[in-house]
């Protein structure tokens, strides 16, 4: 295998799994924020458990998340240094910015709230969880105005020739608010299906909270079409977007690679690159699911009434099955955005081949090897701690269990090396 | 105007070792507070408000350098591909024990992430020290450097290992319940000495075989460290706010040497001016606004460990 392919591997597993925690992290604090408002405001003790059960969830898979960022994050010196030197005055900034308004904040805020239960008042404490789900959605803004200068690189060479895009024109890109709309409620959907899915199952399986998971199920399921439609109407919009400027892609999404088609996209300008066939698959994946979860929300949320939605118990069984579908509609999605983009790293200036740094394959594959393993290993453990987590239930010692009370001090003595 | 952004660069790194130096010291002190859980527990927890935050500095590091200097950072990486990479592994191992530790209370699972985060913290203070030693005495840019084990490189790698187990053990004493800080207590008291002894040969090295980089803010930044070495030592039990000052000191200083042996290629290699402004423009709202939610963590957690204090890695 030549760098770029293992270089490209390595950023496709890493990305992926990366994005799998941070769509469930962006969805999930949703619920949380909502969970602690509604305990604030109204003094109701239920509202607290909801919050501890989920916001551990949330907690557990931000730790993967955050991991994973890190990776992705060091890669774009690590394994693209071309791509950087060529662009990053471009859009360096943005995962700069990125970084320090919104990451910094964010990190900082969260472990105070995971070790400020009991410590700070309970008003500050909300305070801290609206200003990391905010912090996240900024912070996703900014990577997809980075991302989207990649599908479209927007701005100009400067005078010295080097590539340059003030943060207002990364901001106006036409590829990017549409894609952001698009992914934020994508997350929406894995955060509800998570919260109404985990729900049925404890509803299903009469673990005794009957009344906690019949709130968090409700909660979740009426949110759960606005985030169907929105992410299906966001996702629709963006079509016009890649028929100006990305043609050859939504040629081969639009006919999975019709000859005909192609040529004609190719006498438009766009000379002989096109992705490769195979995302009109990915791309149908998705569209069809998306088209389905679109169904499936509009009935479920008919089945509130009533609470036919439980007294079935068939609902209850297909939500529990359908947690798993977003999470893998998700990564069809990021297939088709950034495999449609290939071979170009920055659409039509620079390839990914010409991207990649010049190493050695051998390094290059030991790195990718140890990175990608590790997270494969991180994911892996994450998933089994959430699902150990959510098939437990609500318990008193998810936060803000005093050290006295984890771990009693023995006789004094013995604190000794 | 450039001095800005390399001065910039230079507190972002300096300030990532001061603060993650601390997590990485405790790390591979995870047992000096002395047998059983509890300890361990008290250890973790001393850290644990302040994890994420002081880790992402060094993220911060990254991004902002990319953005600063787009044309050094690929080719920097590229000549230490193999210390960055295993940083990178590292760093992930460290975390994923800090995160996943506590949430079963199994025996064998805590022991086996324990070790896993003795063993990472260890192994990455000394990635850490590798690549200062082998950045600076290596051309920004130049082949990738197969063989970073240099004795210079290594010296730095001792160096920073140690000077982290005193820095983490100053942070220890400052945080831990006063019945276990007796462990972390000696650690300072026996290694301050010996690390600012190690300043001092890499000084005199710096200065006999002309590495790179060894003029005057070089040496001023290793005497500093020396001396603070030298005073935290004896001050660590009576004042250990102040000791913990002086060894953030002695842990930022190769952030110096590392800027200074950048900084000629960094002149190179600057952004394009409109795209530095357009950050600056940002910076100046944002700098002020980031430090003050960062302090306010610190001011709001950094009290002595007791009882009642929460627990969750």
């Amino acid at each position: 295998m030549d760098v770029a392919t293992i270089a490209r591997l390595q950023f496709a597993t890493t990305a992926s799994i990366h994005f799998l925690f941070v769509a469930l992290s962006l969805g999930l604090v949703v619920f949380v924020i909502a969970m602690e408002t509604a305990y604030v405001v109204t003094g109701n003790a239920v509202f607290e458990r909801m919050t501890k059960f989920w916001g551990r969830l949330y907690v557990v898979n931000y730790g993967v998340g955050i991991i994973g960022g890190i990776v992705v994050e060091l890669q774009f010196a690590l394994n693209w240094s071309n791509l950087t030197k060529g662009f990053g005055d471009a859009f360096g900034g943005a995962l700069a910015l990125e970084t320090l308004t919104a990451f910094f904040v964010e990190s900082a805020l969260l472990g105070a709230w995971i070790f400020g239960w009991g410590v700070l008042g309970r008003k500050t404490h909300l305070a801290l969880i609206w200003l990391v789900g905010v912090s996240a959605y900024v912070s996703a803004l900014w990577i997809l105005a980075a991302n989207a200068f990649l599908q479209h690189p927007v701005g100009a060479p400067d005078t010295t020739g080097r590539y340059f895009a003030g943060f207002g024109t990364l901001l106006r890109n036409p590829n990017l608010w549409d894609a952001f709309l698009h992914v934020v409620f994508a997350s929406l959907i894995v955060g509800s299906t998570f919260v109404a899915g985990v729900s049925a199952w404890h509803i299903l399986k009469r673990t005794g909270e009957a009344a906690f998971f019949r709130r968090s199920l409700r909660m979740a399921v009426a949110v759960l079409p606005v985030g169907t439609l929105a992410t299906v109407h966001w996702g629709m919009l963006q079509l016009v977007v890649i028929e100006d400027t990305q043609p050859m892609k939504l040629a081969v999404l639009e006919t999975i690679g019709t000859v005909e088609t192609i040529g004609t996209v190719e006498m438009s300008g766009t000379g002989e690159y096109a992705p490769p066939e195979w995302i009109g698959v990915a791309y149908q994946v998705m569209l069809r699911t998306g088209f389905g979860l679109v169904l499936l929300s509009v009935v479920l949320v008919a089945l509130l009434f009533r609470d036919w939605i439980v007294r079935l118990r068939v609902p209850l069984h297909v939500l529990v099955a359908a947690i798993p579908i977003p999470f893998a509609v998700v990564v069809a999605g990021w297939l088709v955005r950034e495999v449609g983009r290939q071979p170009w790293t920055v659409y039509g200036l620079l390839t990914t081949e010409q991207a990649v740094t010049s190493m050695a394959p051998g390094a290059v594959l030991a790195a990718f090897l140890a990175t990608a393993g590790v997270m494969l290993g991180l994911a892996t453990a994450g998933y089994w701690l959430i699902a150990r987590f959510a098939r437990r239930g609500p318990e008193d010692n998810a936060f803000g269990v005093p050290l006295g009370q984890a771990e009693p001090a023995g006789p004094p003595d013995t604190a000794v090396i | 105007m450039d001095v800005f952004w390399y001065c910039l660069l230079g507190a972002l790194f300096g300030v990532y070792l001061t603060l993650d130096g601390t997590v990485l010291g405790a790390g591979m002190l995870l047992r000096a507070g002395g047998p059983g859980e509890r300890a361990r527990r008290a250890t973790i927890t001393s850290f644990g408000p302040f994890f994420l935050a002081n880790e992402v500095w060094l993220v911060v590091t990254v991004a902002t350098f990319l953005a600063v200097l787009p044309r050094l950072e690929g080719p920097l990486f590229r000549s230490h591909y193999h210390l960055v990479a295993a940083v990178l592994v590292l760093w992930t191992v460290r975390d994923a024990a800090v995160w996943f530790r506590s949430r079963l209370e199994r025996p064998g699972w805590r022991r086996g992430w324990d070790r896993a985060l003795t063993g990472a913290s260890g192994a990455f203070a000394v990635a850490l020290g590798l690549l200062v030693g082998n950045v600076v005495t290596t051309t920004p840019g130049s082949e990738p450097v197969r063989m970073p084990l240099g004795w210079y490189p290594l010296l730095w790698a001792l160096t920073v290992t140690v000077v982290l187990l005193v820095h983490g053990a100053t942070f220890l004493v400052v945080r831990l319940p006063g019945d276990l800080i007796g462990g972390p207590l000696r650690v300072v008291r026996r290694l301050a000495p010996p690390a600012a002894v190690l300043y001092a040969v890499l000084l005199g090295a710096g200065l006999l075989t002309g590495v790179p980089s060894h003029g005057t803010p070089a040496v001023a930044a290793e005497a500093t460290a020396m001396a603070a070495l030298a005073v935290s030592a004896r001050i660590v039990a009576a004042r250990p706010r102040i000791a913990l000052a002086l060894t953030a000191l002695a842990a930022a200083a190769p952030a110096v040497l590392v800027g200074l042996r950048l900084e000629p290629a960094a002149g190179r290699s600057l952004a394009v001016a409109s795209a530095l402004d357009a950050l600056g423009g940002f910076l100046v709202v944002v700098i002020p606004l980031v430090l003050a939610v960062q302090v306010w963590t610190w001011w709001a957690f950094l009290r002595r460990i007791d009882s009642r204090t929460p627990v969750f890695f």
